[in-house]
């Protein structure tokens, strides 16, 4: 009986996780510039945005890039990656610029963004994923609720 | 730089296509015009804003000298006190300056000039600058291997406990700082240290060890530097908000060279919604005997009590060497944030066996991060 509930919870959660995939609205893309990223890990993105991770495997500094800290898709990236707001992190930012550490470059908008990482070598970045499709090196897709998406979100309105 | 080449063409760009556009505008007609200028501020604006913000100088975050890859920043802090002991002080306490550089490639170099006490008012005397002094508080050069593994040699902050590797007044809460965290160990050491981020699981350890050798550069008179040192600090997360931190050193000073000093220390740090708890211990064993033991711990709270003010609380335990008796220090204060980098602090300080002449009294500050 308590297995039929599980299962039953399973079909229902998977369900649910297969409609936030489909839906590509809200999902975040993070982008690189071609050659970089692959094998990307949420805990390597972490240590990029926090500044601690410096260079990619190939040896070419790493250029991150934020949207400004009231953009709503700044904050769903902070609370997904660095597990905090961008509000929260000032501390962290004051910290670091004790230790000469700046936070990284901050862009206006997602077009900006876009424009940035495709023209600056080692430049890492996110938008909205349908602002990204065709339009970017997608090295991960980061959901709405913010998990990883493992698949291609499927829609996305104009 | 790659990105302020990016960055400036991304200006380019923009005057260009501004410039392009109203030379077309004298030749239109005035409802093509109108529309136009209205297309013309829209897309401007969008041009104008894609371009990146943080090239400008923000206060608490440095200035970039245009052209190079130099930073210049650092902070301020003036204090008016009234020592129990002492009369009522006014004290252009801090003018510390950064200058640091990271180009492409992996060095960089950071360094911090601290102009202390440089103008002092003591009631019934006087102002005078005759009390300042320029200490040279950190200049280090980092090779950066890879997160895991980066080397620093050169002056740097004694990486015990989270106080001291902090310590400029607007990123602390209070305008005197516990025993712990400076009576213990030397402050500075010159010498090399590896350090690095360490992802075990899903946490990212962070360690540091390090050596003193020698000569201390440009030692502060009022301090005794390391003699010799060999050291560790380990920060671990032990939730999403909260982290324990290790110290270990081995040292000698050089006040006393003959004298071998073994130091263990923890810290813990806590946030939540602005909410802090934070606390330091550390004890220092000596080879001459106990009577030369040195410890102490200090727990600090802090609430907030509106947007920008906060409430502050801390007590302190510190048992000094020799043959006094240990004290209890208990402070009480308020921080106004006027901005993430500028902050008002104002405190009251209670010790009692006060042997060490720990300051005791009222206590405010003004710091700036600029």
């Amino acid at each position: 009986m308590r297995c039929r509930s599980l299962t039953v919870w399973a079909a229902v959660l998977l369900m649910g996780w297969h409609i936030a995939v489909a839906a590509g609205e809200g999902a975040i893309a993070v982008i690189t510039t071609p050659g970089h990223g692959k094998n990307l890990k949420k805990d390597d993105l972490a240590l990029i945005f926090k500044r601690k991770k410096v260079f990619w495997s190939d040896g070419m500094k790493i250029q991150p890039v934020n949207l400004p800290p009231a953009n709503p898709l700044r904050q769903s990236f902070s609370l997904a990656i660095l597990g905090a707001t961008p509000d929260e992190m000032e501390k962290y930012w004051s910290d670091m610029y004790f230790h000469g550490i700046s936070p990284p470059h901050v862009l206006a908008s997602e077009e900006g963004m876009l424009r940035f990482v495709s023209d600056t070598p080692g430049a890492i970045g996110y938008v909205s994923y349908c602002r990204a499709a065709g339009r970017a090196n997608i090295v991960m897709i980061i959901g709405a609720n913010g998990q990883l998406l493992q698949e291609v979100p499927a829609d996305c309105a104009d | 730089m790659i990105q302020s080449e990016a960055m400036r063409k991304y200006k380019k760009t923009a005057e260009n296509g501004t410039i392009k556009l109203f030379h077309l505008r004298l030749f239109m007609n005035l409802r093509a015009r109108i529309l136009l200028c209205v297309a013309l501020l829209a897309s401007s604006g969008q041009v104008l804003a894609d371009e990146p913000a943080s090239d400008d100088y923000q206060l608490g975050r440095g200035w970039k000298i245009p052209g190079t890859p130099i930073r210049l920043g650092g902070y301020a802090s003036l204090e008016a006190e009234k020592d129990r002991h002492e009369p009522f002080k006014i004290n252009a306490s801090d003018v510390s300056l950064f200058v640091w550089w990271e180009g492409e490639g992996k060095f960089r170099f950071f360094s911090e000039l601290d102009l202390e006490d440089a103008l002092v008012y003591e009631d019934g005397k006087n102002p005078t600058t005759r009390h300042g002094y320029l200490a040279l508080e950190r200049a280090y050069a980092d090779y950066l291997y890879s997160e895991c593994l980066n080397f620093r040699a050169g002056k740097f902050l004694t990486p015990i406990g989270r106080w001291n590797v902090i310590h400029a007044e607007p990123l602390v809460w209070t305008t005197t700082r516990p025993l712990v965290t400076e009576r213990a160990f030397p402050t500075n050491a010159t010498g090399v240290m590896a350090y690095g981020t360490l992802p075990v699981g899903d946490r990212e350890i962070d360690y540091s060890v390090y050596t003193a050798l020698g000569e201390d550069w440009r030692p502060d008179p009022k301090l005794d530097p390391f003699e010799e040192a060999l050291g560790m600090h380990v920060t671990v997360p032990v939730s999403s908000n909260a982290e324990i931190g290790v110290s270990y050193a081995n040292f000698s000073q050089h006040g006393s060279n003959e004298e071998r000093k073994n130091l263990l220390g923890m810290d813990y740090f806590w946030t939540h919604e602005r909410y802090e708890v934070s606390a330091e211990l550390a004890y220092r064993i000596s080879d001459e005997g106990s009577a030369s033991d040195e410890s102490g711990l200090f727990v600090q709270g802090v609430a907030p009590l509106t947007d920008r003010l906060y409430v502050i609380g801390r007590y302190e335990w510190y048992n000094p060497a020799g043959p006094a008796p240990a004290m209890n220090i208990g402070l009480l204060g308020l921080a106004f944030k006027l901005s993430p980098a500028m902050v008002f602090k104002a405190e009251y300080i209670h010790a009692s066996r006060n042997t060490v002449k720990e300051p005791e009294g009222v206590f405010t500050s003004f710091a700036i991060l600029f």
